[in-house]
């Protein structure tokens, strides 16, 4: 029974490091609700959010950048 | 899904400084997908580049509103960085005068697959597809779809239980430097969205909030599912109310009759 348990984890660290188990398993940590808000606000804080696509194009003429539009589902700075 | 990554280094910067940014709720349009409600202050999960394709779209485009590059779902913002490059560099081409339309479409075609060539192998391995987008793809289009590299692979494994085989997909990456290759210098107005980001199911979710900081899912709650987006993308369940409420009401109808009614005439 010991020996099986051995055998699997070393088969699952084997695996791991060959990269055949999928990458979302070993990839995917959770960002706490409370740091998710603070990063949310810094972006919408910091930064200005068009919500018309004119506009962000205009002002990207007049700055000479290029527009980064965004399209999800929900609202940025809210519960989506 | 939430755009919580864009404010991670190096994205955020790079965002501030050469990018004037907007954003759009699309829950109405017919492409977008379906996601659980997730608060302001739920957590957030990170996941793999691509993930969540019919659920959030970032465009990168000129100030004439010509796309540069469209990068569907979730991307790491080390990752994200890599593309605001590239659309730069495109750009370039997009306003040079000494080239003709037909020079800046073959420039643009052999830059987005020269540079997904030229990808990090960090970046490669973020950017697998979801096992279940690849469940997904191998159900309902195995010998159609772009996202399969290897439909022979697949259909060999079909009969072992488990994960699919990596080697039988293309990874998100490649997926979208492939879609964007063909569609070169298209205004906004003019992008097929809904055939650019049709890859895996139409429902994203990773139950965010049942989940402890190591990803482990500890809450298996599935009541009070609050759905957002276009539920019309869900596929019905047998069973289900098809028809519409007239429908039901027929049978419901029918059920008393035949309940009431039978049972009246033997009386």
């Amino acid at each position: 029974m010991r020996q099986q348990t051995l055998l699997t984890v070393a088969l699952s660290l084997g695996m791991a490091v060959a990269g055949w188990l999928p990458f979302e398993a070993l990839a995917q940590r959770v960002v706490p609700g409370y740091l998710a808000q603070e990063r949310v606000e810094k972006l919408t804080s910091e930064i200005q959010w068009h919500d018309k696509l004119p506009d962000a194009l205009a002002e990207a003429q007049r700055e000479g950048k290029l527009v980064f539009w965004v399209q999800m589902l929900g609202k940025i700075d809210g519960a989506t | 899904m939430r755009a919580v990554s864009l404010s991670q280094e190096p994205a955020f910067s790079a965002l501030q400084s050469h990018f004037v940014c907007g954003v759009q709720d699309i829950s109405k349009q017919r492409y977008a997908g379906l996601s659980r409600k997730h608060e302001e202050d739920g957590q957030a999960v990170r996941t793999t580049n691509g993930a969540g394709p019919h659920n959030l779209q970032v465009f990168m485009l000129s100030p004439d509103g010509t796309v540069l590059h469209c990068l569907p779902g979730y991307w790491d913002p080390r990752d994200l960085v890599c593309e605001m490059e590239l659309a730069w560099q495109l750009n370039q081409v997009w306003t040079d005068p000494s080239l003709s339309r037909a020079q800046k479409d073959q420039l643009f075609r052999q830059m987005h697959l020269a540079h997904e060539k030229q990808h990090p192998l960090d970046m490669v391995r973020r950017s697998r597809m979801q096992g279940f987008d690849q469940k997904y793809e191998a159900k309902h289009r195995l010998l159609t779809s772009d996202t399969i590299r290897d439909p022979q692979l697949i259909m060999a494994s079909s009969g072992s239980a488990g994960m699919l085989p990596q080697a039988a997909f293309k990874t998100t990456d490649e997926i979208v430097h492939e879609r964007m290759a063909v569609r070169p210098f298209v205004p906004f107005q003019q992008f097929d969205v809904a055939r650019f980001v049709d890859y895996g199911r139409p429902l994203y979710d990773k139950n965010e909030d049942q989940r402890d900081l190591n990803g482990q899912r500890v809450v298996f709650d599935r009541q009070g599912d609050n759905l957002i987006g276009n539920t019309d993308s869900l596929p019905r369940k047998r069973g289900g109310r098809r028809g519409g409420l007239p429908r039901f009401a027929i049978q419901r109808g029918l059920q008393y009759f035949i309940r009431h009614g039978v049972a009246s005439s033997f009386r």
